[in-house]
């Protein structure tokens, strides 16, 4: 077992309460009722409350008001898995009776790893589709009972992944949800994906990092690690730190795994920026909800460039991964000034009409 | 006539709600309203039995709680009348003008804790949580992405 973080700050003790607590039998929690008070806040405001609630509910601070906080997440989370549930189900029957199939990604295929419906919130459903049949399912949500459902659709994988999408396409598997089959990138893919996805999103929501660990700790017998990790060495070794992190923070159990070793070893920056994030994982000061107005207007009225550049300082994670950097013991400044540096270069070219982009 | 015995078999609501049963309670989302609902095992019990057939006597009996049957019909009223607040019932159910004083309804009430009081809740969304992952109609935004319906119109979201 993973020795408790020894740091008092807000990160460590969210690390601390959501250790282990997606497992079916989470292990027994000594948190204080100031500590919960602390930490109450941050797992409801970024999408962790369920398992917080789970953690507590059986301890004496089960009562206490910031628990029922937490419950009452728990419970609103629960009705919209439902809700949620009902949507998938009615869309793929509807994509299925077009003639046409997609594959689920994240949303309800990370949270089915989860022991109980509702302890993994979500807000959309993602369906991926073939190029091919994009345009089709675009046709099929414009109709009278399409447009029913919230959904996020894309074209192939090439936003999640770099591995092709024939490739990914062969290795999905079909799973049951009620009375629907539904179709899901394989483990390995989806693993590597989750995993490169909380990195390039500076590991911000402490929850993604919980999904490393339920989907690490369910993963089949017959898992390919070498599919899992990949060609590319600089990203197996990132999936790795991933492992490791959930290893580190949360208690993963990465014994059986090949990347124990890495997962115990970890670059000495990488605990500190996740913790340092997770001391206030506020949505709104994350991509998209901390986009502020671009930085073309500031131009015009200079005030407050100042404050606008500083929030655009990359986090050392995202920066690392933005510029494809190694995840070793070098310090992160170059990076994140390398990051910066091609930041303004596309700005600059979008500005001269060289690219077609949103500036933010 | 025909409305009066209507009343008085109480029918639980099946269409346009999203029911989940948890191991102590039962959670319950109005699609219609956009109201959630938390009924504690009682109410949960009661709700269940519901079938616009059985009068709240019969239903009380059904319970198969062991209360004198005038406290038990209590709880199965008290049951009712929260649910039927709650808009859980096809019908607003009237409870018909007791013969008994309030003090005695609740010293049955009392007898009637030993198998817990029934109990419906709205479910309210804990502040912090709103903004989990979007904002809202009416919210001030920059970009599409931020907002729950994927529209920002003039630096608001729609």
């Amino acid at each position: 077992m993973v020795k408790p973080f020894a740091s008092g700050s807000a990160g460590s003790l969210v690390a601390k309460l959501l250790a282990g607590s997606w497992r079916v039998q989470p292990p027994l929690l000594n948190i204080s009722p100031d500590e919960l008070a602390r930490v109450a806040p941050l797992l409801l405001a970024s999408g962790a409350a369920s398992l917080g609630w789970r953690q507590v509910r059986n301890t004496h601070l089960s009562t206490a008001p910031q628990a029922l906080e937490l419950q009452q997440a728990y419970r609103l989370h629960t009705l919209q898995a439902g809700i949620h549930e009902r949507n998938i189900q009615g869309v793929i029957t509807l994509f299925k009776r077009a003639g046409i199939e997609p594959v689920l990604v994240k949303g309800w295929s990370v949270a089915r790893l989860y022991p109980e419906r509702g302890l993994r919130p979500y807000g959309d459903i993602d369906l991926c589709f073939r190029p091919d049949q994009f345009d089709q399912a675009e046709a099929v949500l414009q109709t009278e009972e399409g447009k029913k459902y919230g959904i996020d659709l894309h074209k192939g994988f090439a936003k999640l992944d770099d591995v092709s999408l024939k490739e990914l396409y062969a290795h999905t598997e079909v799973v049951r949800l009620a009375d629907v089959e539904v179709r899901i990138l394989g483990p390995e893919d989806h693993f590597r994906i989750l995993c490169v996805h909380l990195l390039r999103h500076s590991a911000w929501r402490p929850l993604w990092l919980c999904d490393i660990a339920t989907a690490l700790e369910a993963r089949p017998a017959n898992f390919d690690w070498d599919r899992c990790l990949g060609r590319n060495p600089r990203q197996a070794d990132w999936v790795a730190c991933t492992v490791g992190l959930a290893h580190k923070l949360l208690g993963a159990r990465v014994d059986d795994t090949p990347v124990a070793e890495r997962a115990n070893n970890l670059p000495g920056w990488l605990i500190p920026s996740v913790l340092r994030n997770w001391d206030r994982p506020d949505p709104n000061l994350y991509p998209p909800l901390s986009y502020v107005p671009p930085i073309v207007t500031y131009f015009r009225r200079p005030a407050g460039v100042f404050k606008a550049l500083r929030r655009r300082w990359p986090d050392p994670i995202e920066a690392s991964i933005r510029m494809k950097a190694p995840f070793n013991e070098m310090p992160r400044l170059p990076f994140q000034i390398g990051n910066l540096f091609s930041r303004v270069i596309g700005f600059f070219a979008i500005l001269v009409g060289l690219r077609e982009e949103q500036i933010h | 006539m025909k409305n009066l015995s209507k009343q008085l078999t109480p029918q639980a609501r099946s269409n346009g709600i999203v029911v989940e049963e948890l191991a102590d309670e039962v959670l319950v989302y109005d699609l219609d309203r956009d109201r959630a609902h938390c009924l504690n095992q009682t109410a949960a019990n009661v709700w269940k039995l519901c079938d616009g057939k059985s009068s709240p006597a019969e239903i009380a009996k059904r319970l198969g709680v062991e209360l004198e049957p005038a406290a038990a019909q209590e709880v199965v009223w008290a049951a009712v009348e929260q649910l039927s607040r709650a808009g859980l019932l096809e019908e607003k159910l009237k409870r018909p003008a007791a013969g008994i004083s309030r003090r005695d309804v609740m010293k049955k009430i009392a007898v009637a804790a030993a198998i817990g009081v029934p109990v419906v809740t709205s479910i309210v969304a804990p502040k912090a949580s709103h903004a989990a992952n979007c904002r809202p109609s009416g919210q001030a935004c920059s970009a599409s992405a931020q907002c729950c319906s994927g529209v920002c119109n003039m630096g608001t979201c729609v």
